[in-house]
């Protein structure tokens, strides 16, 4: 009995709350905040210095100089032209191909499980390992150019024209996820309740009717979660463009954390560096609240 | 109509034919690659198939010294990094990482739903922490690093996935623990648990399998991230598996193509099994915090 009491007791009651609320609240917090606050202190604090790494021991400040000199750089404007290139085009296909693959499968068929499986395995393999592949496969003598062949379609120099390299690094990102949208519309198929679809049919929907008024309008919280994430995550592409093109031919392919990367770490002008980061960040930060807008605004047009 | 109804079929099944080699075709041949003879790799005509099968690529990655290919030296050979102490760094940072986010990222949740802290408002910061691009975080931290003289360290990097990883697992496992009813940790605190004991007695082994998710998530984004492991690193002693392979694939280095192509399987291979583990909650941890 005495246990009981001594749980009771209301001194220690509150004491023992106090303690679980330090553990488990207090320090996982502090060391996330911890984790931002200096970071961000020491992140405002150059950016609004001059500091180059190869010849400055401290940093200068200059006030929002780097910030005024952003505006005049062709190379950063060109990467952010290059970045909305490649995210609108990669993002807007594999939305395609992603609902395609989903309305193809959503029902279960004999081998669709193993298909499945199968088509996932591309999103699963590190982002770095798919720019290996794209590297091996749009060699000029590799297989693509080699099938191009049979119909006498001359060899393309993928990795060296502008033109192209810019379309290999969109393949190679449509190429890894695609399946990203498709298992999350996948989900969201699978959810809707098969009488709805039955209700349908019997009412004389088929076909196309059956999509545009059934299954599309139940889709859509899904739909704009997968393309939201991946429109975020597109944004900051780097694994591929780094290893298949390096920025290059003429910074075709040279997108955003890529020329950034660059200028701070290469380059070593660290406070330019930063002010390029933090217009990116501001930059994502007003795209992710026009995505929520637009969720809210699709879950209101969605079914209750 | 039976026809119509065959040929839609007929039509269908093109088409996922179709999807299936534009998906399968490239790791195809990444493994063929990596199976290669050398002369095979950039031989002319193009070999598609080979029976002339050699792991030899692989022994070269893991330092092999004798034979490879029938020849004793080849050009460059001493040129090439060898794969092991890469891998043992990935797998050391993916694994501390990993572990101290579920721990941190499980007391959060548990704790926001026991005390009802925090609300929508803590929700919203920590989804605003996940969409945070890897450059914004890697120039601080760099200048951070350097000043403690703690580039080309592990733990530095453990440090900075903890900034990605924490918020991750919090945001996934507040739904799960949501789904817990709450008469099962009211019964047990009537019994005269305390909170630690809720904790550790009854939320984690409800959720276990949900941890093993986590934990394996967490570790694929340790393994997988590039940027910010290659700002923070320079040699092997801290060096991830996708800077080795972009340091190893970046410069043209004739024959050795093949052993990059086997960088890549062996670095596929733990990242697919995990995840073929996990399937079940893949789309939960893709989307963790986004969709309720």
């Amino acid at each position: 009995m005495s246990g009981l009491k001594r749980n009771y007791s209301k001194n220690n009651y509150s004491k023992n709350i106090n303690i679980a609320k330090t553990v488990f609240i207090g320090i996982p917090l502090l060391s996330i905040i911890l984790l931002i606050i200096y970071p961000t202190y020491f992140f405002i604090k150059i950016m609004l210095s001059r500091f180059d790494l190869s010849f400055m021991r401290e940093p200068v400040f200059i006030g929002l100089t780097n910030f005024i000199n952003i505006f005049s750089d062709i190379y950063f404007w060109n990467s952010v032209f290059n970045t909305f290139i490649i995210v609108v085009f990669a993002v807007l296909i594999e939305f395609a191909l992603g609902l395609c693959l989903a309305l193809l499968l959503g029902k279960i068929f004999f081998g669709g499980r193993i298909i499945k499986s199968l088509f996932i395995i591309p999103m699963m393999l590190p982002p770095i390992v798919a720019g290996l592949n794209f590297k091996l496969i749009f060699d000029t003598f590799g297989p693509i150019n080699e099938f191009l062949k049979i119909f006498g379609i001359d060899p393309i120099n993928w990795l060296g024209n502008p033109f192209w390299a810019r379309t290999s690094v969109i393949i190679a990102d449509v190429w890894q996820w695609t399946p990203f949208i498709f298992i999350i519309l996948l989900a969201g198929l699978q959810s809707i309740p098969e009488e709805l679809n039955e209700a349908a049919k019997v009412d004389g929907a088929s076909g196309f009717n059956l999509f545009r008024f059934i299954t599309w309008p139940l889709l859509v919280p899904s739909a704009t979660v997968a393309l939201a994430i991946r429109a975020i995550d597109a944004v900051k592409i780097f694994d591929v463009p780094f290893l298949l093109t390096a920025g290059g031919p003429g910074g075709a392919t040279e997108v955003l954390s890529l020329y950034i990367y660059r200028a701070t770490f290469r380059f070593g002008t660290m406070g330019y560096g930063a002010a390029m980061a933090s217009i990116m960040l501001i930059g994502l930060s007003l795209l992710a609240v026009l995505i929520i807008k637009i969720i809210n605004l699709s879950n209101r047009m969605g079914w209750d | 109509m039976l026809r119509k109804i065959n040929a839609i079929s007929t039509l269908k099944l093109i088409v996922c034919l179709l999807f299936v080699l534009f998906f399968m075709f490239p790791i195809y041949w990444l493994i063929l690659t990596s199976l290669k003879l050398p002369s095979d790799i950039t031989g002319s005509p193009l070999v598609w198939f080979t029976k002339n099968i050699t792991l030899d690529n692989y022994k070269l990655l893991f330092g092999y010294t004798g034979e490879l290919w029938g020849e004793q030296e080849y050009v460059g050979r001493s040129f090439l990094p060898i794969i092991t102490p890469y891998l043992v760094n990935s797998i050391f940072i993916g694994v501390f990482s990993s572990l101290i986010a579920l721990l941190l990222g499980g007391f959060l949740a548990f704790g926001v739903n026991q005390f009802n802290f925090g609300g929508s408002g803590l929700y919203k910061w920590l989804l605003s922490l996940r969409m945070l691009p890897p450059i914004v975080v890697a120039v601080p931290m760099f200048l951070i690093f350097r000043s403690l003289s703690m580039i080309n360290n592990r733990w530095s990097l453990i440090i900075v996935y903890l900034l990605i990883n924490v918020p991750f697992a919090t945001l996934l496992l507040i739904g799960f623990i949501k789904d817990i009813p709450k008469e099962i940790s009211e019964a047990a605190s009537i019994e005269g648990c305390n909170n630690f004991g809720i904790f550790f007695k009854i939320i984690l082994p409800l959720l276990k399998p949900i941890m093993v998710a986590v934990f394996i998530i967490s570790f694929i984004m340790c393994w997988n991230e590039l940027l910010i492991a290659n700002v923070l690193t320079a040699s092997e002693a801290a060096q991830t598996f996708p800077v080795f392979t972009a340091n190893f694939a970046q410069v043209e280095r004739g024959t050795a193509w093949g052993s990059a192509a086997a960088g890549g399987v062996i670095g596929s291979l733990p990242i697919l099994l995990s995840c073929m583990y996990i399937q079940k909650y893949l789309v939960s941890g893709l989307t963790a915090g986004t969709i309720k």
